[in-house]
């Protein structure tokens, strides 16, 4: 079966990604979306960041020396009937591209599925889906699956939730419907059955944290350009460009290294390399927490994924055994400590640190 | 008009829709300078740019200020200078003037003193009319005197002696002290009352102006004096880098640092280092100073006053120093100290490459970059010095090149001066503090002298100094305080680092550390790591990486560093001292190189370096042999060169090095060969004393040997001694030797064994406490019925070491020449054996 991207099948999912301008301003998401629009603010930490929490590995071939393929198999459907098992990881997984898609908008694979799901929670700290399900025939078998998932514009979105009933309320605002003629904007009501909600797994996302940081970050570009205008302008005596005349830019470039080095603790990343020197003691705990933070949002999205989804496939399909989906090829957070212990202890090198953290579809890396 | 205003409406929806929509939708980033404000914002921004364009102007004009009438303020030191070096003469003059005229008031109680208006316009007269005619006289023996002193220097010397503060003021107090006379004089005409108090003050002036004479006098003849003009341009100069630097000139002004004498007390606080106009002129001044510093080394040479001129090298290596040690306290992001200077741009610089085409593209050249010239003081010095050392005519005198070694010894290894606490070392040498490019320049310099130097008694000067670097590079970061002393740095660094943070927070900033005048290396990792730790606080509220982490860490960068630095500097230092070698130079001074090449074995051997002293002993062990080989028995007992050798050769053993042991063996030997040369034959202690010496190494090799189960130590001993004595039965002798010792009085005996315990006890010791380390075991004799009896011992292999450590510790170093002479004779033994053998063998 073969659809067109951005086609459901029933009207009802039609619409659900629009833009709002005036709900995307009114609660702050315009200003995020803004925040990682180029390298000087927060690009590379969401758009960089979010394929590596699947991303795509090159296995070596062993039919043929020298090749690799690439290939983003981490999921494994767990039910005690294997037939279902093959089937339903098959479905899942990336050796269905080409014949059908099987998530979202964007991606092709649950692997994707999950990126932009966490591009998603990076800078909203939420991301909501509407399910479409129909009749799937995977080898001559017929299951219930969810065909499709749909983004929903998380600004104009309302969760109800009571008594374990939960249904959404999308509703576009009146002045966008005023300024926008473009979109045929329409609202929408969806059941427990139909959404699937990801939350960040803390306070705040790394982007509305980082918000307050955005100025800093680009300071010593800023500085540089402020002190070259006045240099080329001596006749200008503009408070700015006057104050630039009486300093020297390495302080600033070193206020912006250091932001950065905040913002990329506030996503949970690697720090080195960005032009401010750090203890390798530092560099190597921030590695650490930032291979154990990516553990953490693994298990998030799949333990939600199960919850919420794998759940209704069982009951849509009648089966009477929990299904469950499981990911692999990762080191573990208790290796990562135990790891970060034996360097602490100066019993390992930082090399010797990096090789042992290696995740299993790196060390068959080419 | 229905339609027209659905247009309307229509036009309207339209305009405010994008109006909303401009106004929710994102927007284009737009570069910080080309954004436009509102035109009020504008103004007040251009407003407040001005105000504080003024504010900065005002600000740097009123330092100036300060510092000048700072400046002219300490020209009140000479009134105090005045009055104190002529106390005496006051006290003089007053007791003559009071002891006569006491008598007047004592007989005359009626008698009043009072000055009328005419007595007080007459004496002002006189102050007048005798001020204006000494200022007239002194002026002109002052002009002729100066001319005639200054006629065999260049017009720079001459306009800068001219300059001096202390004239300048006497005739400047000379002046003022007639105006005033004058114009109190002119007001006094014109008044019917007495002006007491312009009239005391009058006086004083004139007071002070014939007691000024006096000082005016002795400066005026010492201030002429080249040794002073070089003295008063580094004093200058050492002034001017105070003021530029953040330790003499701290952020905040305390009295912590007052108590630490880090800075100056009482001393009206300017942030000179702040202001560019200040600091840019100490850089020309110090520049200026340079210059007339080589014009008047010029001008003595010509005059043939080479003893005067040689002081001025001595002085440029003292001010070199002086400023490397506070060099690394001065701002180099501002381009005032370090003149800046363009640095063309090269095609290979991807990250500069678009910059460098959009500017050349212009046709108005090649893109240059600004860049300070941070050695820019040092080059000056170190040019001075080389072409004063690559003048073939200077060089002929013994005086310059005495002053470049002084100087050169200055630079690289400091200086020590008599204190009150003796010897101690007030000046630190460019390695000291960590200055290593500076030194390898000076180094190399230091070296191209020693094949310039052409007289003998230089020659002698050279080889001290070769030593004094020696010692200073293989001492590494410790410092040499006192010339037996040697502080441990790491310890200092240790606290330095933990002074900086308490709990998980930083508690100094970079003001602290330079404040604790660290050399440059520690100060820049020290600044480098406190920064790091500013970052994980900023980032995350607190320190993440533990101080102990810290510490370490930092420890073993500067080991490593210290590693690094010492081989290279020794490795080039050994490399010039075997150039030198090769030259034609007189034995005394070859011989001297031997004793240089050992001490710096000895200090390496100290310091435990075992591993870069055997990489030392394997690069150059040939060049080593024929160096120690060339020396001849009177050198060899002149120059003590046996302590050094025994010293490397017993520990080599004791560390178990076998290839400075091998090395030292050999070398310990040719010294027996020596010692045995020039020994008086007529006394038996002495023969004695040097026949046992081989055995006292025999012996403790064979120690070691059997302890370690590995012959090699007492093999080697025993081969070499074979070589030197072919035909001796070794046994025999060191038997003989051994046993000659109990037939001697008790006065020689004592002599010996006070000698040999003093020498070779404490190597036997550190080997056999040593035993004591390895686990128990019982020794038991007999058997019943007539008892048995134990004894502890350890476990080991070796009877040998089992019986040793058995028996009374008391005559330990005894019972190893008996078990090395029992040894050598089973090895006699065996040989003859041997020998038997291979006479059967061939008979057959």
């Amino acid at each position: 079966m073969r659809r067109r991207r951005h086609t459901p099948l029933s009207k009802r999912f039609e619409g659900t990604h629009f833009s709002d301008p005036f709900l995307e301003w009114l609660k702050g998401f315009t200003r995020k979306k803004l925040a990682i629009k180029d390298v000087t603010k927060l690009s590379n930490e969401v758009l960089s960041y979010r394929h590596e929490l699947f991303p795509v590995r090159s296995v070596p071939m062993p039919e043929n020396p020298g090749y690799v393929r690439y290939n983003r198999d981490f999921f494994t459907v767990r039910f005690h009937n294997e037939k279902v098992n093959k089937d339903l990881t098959a479905f899942f997984s990336e050796d269905r591209y080409g014949r059908r898609i099987v998530s979202n908008e964007y991606g092709h694979d649950l692997a994707d599925f999950f990126t932009m799901a966490f591009h998603g929670l990076l800078v909203n700290g939420v991301d909501v889906y509407a399910i479409e399900w129909d009749k799937v025939k995977i080898n001559k078998r017929y299951y219930t699956l969810p065909i499709a998932f749909h983004w929903i514009n998380p600004a104009t979105l309302h969760i109800n939730e009571n008594d374990n009933k939960r249904y959404l309320v999308q509703k576009f605002s009146s002045i966008s419907k005023f300024i926008v003629s473009y979109y045929e904007y329409k609202n929408h009501i969806f059941s427990k059955a139909e959404s699937l909600i990801f939350n960040y797994p803390a306070s705040a996302s790394p982007v509305s944290e980082s918000l307050k940081y955005l100025k800093k970050l680009s300071q010593g570009m800023d500085f540089s350009l402020i002190q070259g205008k006045a240099n080329i302008e001596p006749k200008n005596y503009s408070l700015e460009l006057e104050k630039a005349r009486y300093r020297s830019s390495a302080q600033y470039w070193r206020q912006q290294n250091m932001t950065r080095v905040k913002v990329r603790r506030i996503f949970n990343q690697s720090i080195s390399g960005f032009g401010v020197a750090l203890t390798t003691y530092y560099e190597v705990y921030a590695y650490a927490e930032y291979k154990k933070h990516l553990n953490i949002i693994r298990d998030y999205f799949i333990s939600q994924f199960n919850n919420q989804i794998m759940e209704l496939i069982r009951e849509k399909n009648g089966f009477a055994t929990p299904l469950q989906i499981t990911y692999q090829g990762f080191t573990s957070s208790d290796k990562i400590d135990s790891t970060f212990l034996k360097y602490k202890e100066g019993k390992i090198s930082v090399d010797e640190f990096i090789d042992e953290l290696k995740d299993s579809y790196d060390t068959n890396t080419f | 008009m229905g339609i027209y205003v659905k247009e309307l409406l229509e036009k309207l929806k339209k305009r405010i829709s994008k109006k909303l929509n401009d106004t929710f939708s994102e927007k284009d980033y737009v570069l910080i300078v080309e954004r436009k404000m509102p035109w009020i914002v504008t103004k007040f921004l251009a407003t407040t740019g001005r105000i504080y364009h003024i504010y900065k102007d005002r600000e740097e004009k009123f330092r100036v200020t300060l510092y000048n009438f700072r400046d002219d303020f300490i020209n009140i030191q000479i009134l105090y200078e005045i009055s104190m070096h002529s106390r005496k003469l006051l006290l003089l003059v007053l007791l003559t003037f009071l002891i006569p005229s006491s008598t007047y008031f004592f007989f005359y109680t009626k008698m009043s003193f009072i000055l009328s208006q005419g007595s007080i316009e007459s004496l002002l007269l006189a102050y007048f009319a005798g001020i204006t005619a000494l200022l007239g006289i002194i002026f002109a023996f002052y002009s002729v005197g100066f001319q005639i002193a200054t006629s065999k220097f260049s017009s720079e010397v001459t306009d800068y002696i001219n300059q001096e503060k202390v004239g300048k003021f006497f005739f400047r107090l000379l002046v003022i002290a007639g105006l005033f006379s004058l114009m109190t004089l002119i007001i006094q005409y014109g008044v019917s009352f007495p002006l007491m108090i312009p009239f005391v003050i009058a006086t004083f002036l004139v007071t002070f102006s014939l007691l000024g004479i006096l000082i005016f006098k002795d400066d005026y003849i010492t201030k002429l004096k080249p040794h002073n003009i070089f003295n008063q341009i580094y004093y200058e100069n050492l002034k001017a880098i105070k003021q530029v630097n953040e330790y003499h000139v701290p952020k905040v002004y305390s009295f912590n640092l007052i108590r630490n004498k880090n800075i100056a007390s009482f001393k009206l606080h300017i942030q000179t280092r702040n202001s560019w106009s200040i600091v840019m002129t100490h850089q020309k001044n110090t520049d200026r100073r340079l210059k007339i510093h080589e014009s008047l080394f010029r001008d003595l040479i010509r005059e043939g006053s080479i003893d005067d001129a040689s002081y001025g090298i001595r002085a440029l290596g003292h001010f070199l120093v002086n400023y490397i040690e506070i060099k690394h306290f001065i701002d180099t992001d501002k381009p005032w100290w370090f003149p800046s200077y363009q640095e063309l741009v090269s095609a290979d610089n991807i990250s500069m490459f678009p910059l460098k085409a959009n500017y050349e593209a212009q046709g108005i050249g090649r893109l240059g970059i600004s860049k300070s010239l941070i050695t820019w003081l040092e080059d000056k010095i170190i040019n001075q010095l080389e072409t004063i050392q690559n003048d073939l005519e200077l060089m002929k005198y013994p005086k310059i090149q005495n002053a470049l070694i002084y100087a050169y010894e200055t630079i690289l290894a400091g200086r020590f001066e008599k204190t009150n606490l003796g010897l101690q070392k007030t000046l630190r040498g460019t390695y000291e503090l960590q200055e290593f490019e500076l030194t390898e320049r000076v180094c190399k310099l230091f070296f191209a002298l020693g094949g310039k130097i052409n007289d003998e008694s230089v020659k002698g000067e050279y080889i001290n100094t070769l030593g004094q670097i020696k010692t200073t590079i293989a001492d590494g970061f410790y410092l040499r305080t006192f010339p037996g002393r040697l502080d441990d740095w790491k310890n200092t660094f240790k606290s330095n680092i933990t002074m900086l943070f308490k709990g998980e927070k930083t508690i100094k900033d970079v003001s602290s550390i330079i404040q604790m005048k660290l050399p440059k290396y520690f100060h820049e990792i020290l600044i480098d790591y406190l920064n790091r730790m500013k970052v994980e606080e900023f980032a995350e509220g607190k320190l993440i990486t533990p101080e102990s982490w810290l510490v370490n860490e930092l420890i073993k960068i500067a080991e490593n560093k210290e590693k690094e630095m010492r081989e290279k500097f020794l490795y080039s230092f050994l490399d010039e001292i075997f150039k030198l070698w090769e030259q034609p130079l007189e034995n005394s001074i070859k011989n001297s190189f031997n004793l240089i090449i050992f001490g710096l074995f000895n200090q390496l051997i100290s310091a435990k370096e075992w591993d870069f002293l055997e990489k030392i002993i394997t690069k150059y062990k040939q060049k080593l042999f024929k160096l120690i080989v060339q020396v001849d028995s009177d050198n060899f007992i002149e120059l003590e060169l046996r302590e050094p050798i025994e010293f490397g050769v017993f520990n080599g053993l004791v560390a178990r090095n076998k290839a400075i042991f091998d090395f030292y063996n050999r070398i310990f030997f040719l010294t027996q060969l020596h010692l045995g040369t020039k020994i008086d034959r007529t006394n038996p202690t002495e023969v004695l004393k040097l026949a046992r010496r081989p055995m006292m190494l025999g012996a403790l090799a064979y120690l070691i040997s059997e302890l370690d189960e590995d012959f090699h130590y007492v093999k080697e001993v025993t081969l070499v001694a074979e070589v030197l004595f072919p035909n001796a039965d070794l046994g025999t002798v060191f038997e003989l030797t051994k046993d000659m010792k109990v037939g001697l009085g008790t006065s020689m005996l004592f002599q010996i064994i006070y000698e040999e315990s003093s020498r070779y006890r404490p190597y036997y010791r550190e080997i056999i406490n040593s035993i004591s380390d390895l686990p128990p075991d019982i020794i038991t004799s007999g058997a019943p019925p007539f008892g048995m009896s134990s004894r502890q011992t350890v476990k080991h292999k070796s009877e040998f070491i089992r019986e040793l450590a058995s028996r009374n510790r008391f005559a330990d170093m005894d019972e190893c020449f008996d078990g090395y002479v029992e040894w050598l004779k089973k090895q006699e033994q065996i040989k003859k054996l041997l020998k038997i053998l291979e006479v059967a063998k061939n008979k057959k």
